[in-house]
């Protein structure tokens, strides 16, 4: 499945586009829209988990927050304090509370911004143009793109999805 | 409705993670400390 991304002049534009898209077999899963806030959404599929960065930055958040945990369990075992037992469950659990704890800061943070992989399109949604994405099969692609080329002249192709980027 | 279900899902993951923190507390102050 590849992400095709176009950019709607206005709702209406982006409206028709969406019934071209569902009449040419694409189910509505498929299709996310995202405007600025305040746009008039009935009929576009919304953005859904696309619209912000929970998810990725709640993973990068764990997997960093883990892996400090387990190194500071490390080296308290490597280098016990003074009084107290270190074994290795200390930096199990550690790594457990590191990921947690890193999980839940840079989620909530994520969740406050826009998709850091739609940055590029954050100005054009602010001027009021409704991104559109589409997930398609790869054999597939060439003829989404004709069909909104001959049949949406007005909708720009941008073509695919950006990738996350490591550093938000 | 897939805004409503993504919040659901996120708020679900943020408890589970704050549940799991406390435990993990929990867990490391019975044991270790």
């Amino acid at each position: 499945m590849k992400r095709l991304c176009f950019l709607a002049p206005d709702v209406g534009n982006a409206r028709s586009a969406v019934a071209s898209f569902k009449s040419a077999g694409i189910p509505e899963e498929q299709i996310y829209a995202l405007a600025r806030f305040g746009t008039d959404m009935e009929f576009l599929p919304d953005a859904g988990p696309e619209a912000n960065d929970f998810l990725p930055a709640y993973t990068r958040g764990a997997g960093i927050g883990g892996t400090a945990g387990v190194l500071v369990g490390l080296s308290a075992m490597a280098f016990p304090p003074a009084g107290i037992i270190v074994g290795g469950g200390l930096a199990v659990l550690l790594g457990l509370f590191g990921a947690g704890l890193g999980g839940l800061l840079t989620g909530m943070v994520g969740a406050g911004a826009g998709s850091s992989k739609l940055r590029e399109f954050e100005s054009a949604i602010e001027q009021g143009r409704i991104l559109l994405m589409v997930d398609v099969p790869k054999e597939d692609m060439d003829s989404t793109v004709a069909l909104i080329r001959t049949q949406h002249p007005a909708i720009s192709m941008e073509g695919l999805e950006p990738p996350h980027s490591l550093i938000p | 409705m897939r805004k409503e279900a993504t919040a659901l899902r996120n708020a679900l993951i943020l408890a589970g993670t704050m549940a799991g923190l406390v435990l993990t507390l929990a867990l490391i102050a019975r044991y270790v400390v």
